[in-house]
């Protein structure tokens, strides 16, 4: 018996979207809630409304240790998608450049002490980042655990261009 | 009252009954008094005998060679184990035999030959909190958090509307019960080998995985076209047949008590292949 083993994905790429274009476009329930947000967690896996399990856990750990988030859909149209195995779906953020730094800590800390993670797991993500002057940069990164300081890396190096 | 739980026989006196319903009387009683530290208490103590009860069932399935069964028990162990360290101090779980639990349940589970399970993929409608049915949105949160303990009743998130997707095949599974493998077909010998030298579920132990190289001329019963032992899932014709020796996957198992002088002190898996 063989099993294929998924690669590492570590991509950078520049990004259309912006806390602007977000608020903008949002649901009309939601869109004053939005504004003054420094991370939104926004859909993922390639649909346009439903989330990883877990991303309440992520906003209300988040929110509780000072980075102000908030998720990308109204109460009422939030859904969550549950996937195979035990990886870590994190999600997609997109993050004020100014929060990054605080952002990296919490997210570690989320990951290592919260979520037990072990070196070995696999962990999927995408954080994009918003710098000053409304440029967005987005990072994917799926691979191991023990890797994923090349994407937080790669975000940092993006708030330091400021 | 106080019971010794050693063995699958001390599970089964009717003491361990009487201290279950007792335990659960008093966390009612407390609930209902508003003593919450006491209900939780209770919460805890009926938690603590479960998994003591669930490791010695699951000893006792490996020394019969019910392998399956004590895989599901070793992952419920698990699981309450999770619960209860995230609901105890540190000074409580460094009770010795709490802490040998803990240490022990991966390492059992890490002898098995399983590599193969399904998991569903599926969307949620909602959740609602099993302590106070409030429906948990984005910004709609209850009093309650998953996973702690509230006047000796455990939070958890109850998941509604639920539409399966997919089932997939994954090598780390949510739910490691649903094993893909026929277990007729599976080496079991890493855990015959360890539990014949353990004579209860308490017996200290412990192994540290390796590896040791071996002469290839005694890998004859393993074809050109099988996989190499050396696991790098490459065949055996293209990846260390050429070599000299092969280093291969190799566990030390290291116990407490000394040994038989006769114990064989090394077993090889492919002589008999």
């Amino acid at each position: 018996m063989s099993i294929k083993y998924i690669e590492e994905t570590f991509n950078i790429e520049e990004s259309d979207l912006s806390f602007k274009k977000l608020v903008e476009n949002a649901p009309l329930e939601i869109a004053s809630t939005l504004k003054g947000k420094s991370v939104l967690i926004l859909p993922s896996h390639g649909h346009e409304d439903v989330y990883y399990a877990g991303t309440l856990d992520t906003l209300d750990f988040l929110n509780e240790n000072g980075i102000y988030t908030d998720v990308y859909a109204s109460d009422d149209e939030y859904r969550e998608l549950g996937l195979h195995g035990a990886e870590i779906w994190l999600g997609t953020f997109i993050i004020q450049s100014v929060i990054v730094p605080i952002f990296c800590g919490v997210v570690s800390s989320y990951i290592y002490d919260k979520l037990k993670a072990k070196n070995d797991d696999n962990i999927a993500l995408r954080f994009m980042v918003e710098n000053k002057k409304g440029k967005t940069t987005a990072v994917e990164f799926k691979g191991k655990v023990e890797n994923l300081d090349k994407a937080l890396d790669a975000i940092k190096s993006f708030s330091d261009e400021d | 009252m106080k019971i010794e739980l050693l063995t699958l026989g001390d599970t089964k006196k009717p003491e361990v009954n009487k201290i279950i319903e007792l335990l659960n009387a008093e966390k009612e009683k407390a609930a209902q008094n508003g003593d919450a530290i006491k209900a939780n208490n209770c919460w805890r103590e009926l938690q603590v005998l479960e998994l003591n009860i669930l490791f010695i069932r699951a000893f006792h399935n490996v020394k019969t060679k019910n392998y399956r069964g004590a895989w599901n028990e070793l992952e419920q162990c698990e699981l309450i184990y999770s619960f209860i360290r995230d609901n105890s101090s540190e000074e409580y779980l460094c009770n010795p035999r709490l802490a040998f639990i803990a240490d022990k349940i991966s390492k059992w589970q890490s002898l098995y030959p399983y590599c193969l399970f399904c998991s569903p993929g599926f969307k949620v409608g909602y959740y609602t909190c099993s302590i106070c049915d409030h429906k948990i949105r984005p910004r709609s949160r209850c009093a309650h958090k998953k996973g702690k303990v509230y006047n000796g009743q455990l939070c958890l998130h109850v998941a509604h509307d639920l539409e399966m997707l997919e089932i997939s095949m994954v090598t780390k599974p949510v739910q490691k019960y649903s094993v893909m493998h026929d277990d007729s077909t599976l080496d079991f010998t890493l855990l015959v080998r360890l539990s014949s030298f353990l004579d209860h579920a308490f017996e200290g132990w412990d192994l540290n995985w390796t590896t040791m190289k071996f002469p290839v001329e005694r890998f004859k019963s393993v074809k050109n076209e099988d996989k190499c032992p050396c696991k790098s899932g490459n065949q055996f014709e293209v990846c260390c047949m050429g070599k000299e020796e092969v280093a291969i996957p190799h566990v030390d198992f290291i116990f407490s008590k000394p040994l038989p002088t006769d114990t064989e002190a090394i077993t090889f898996p492919y002589d008999n292949g």
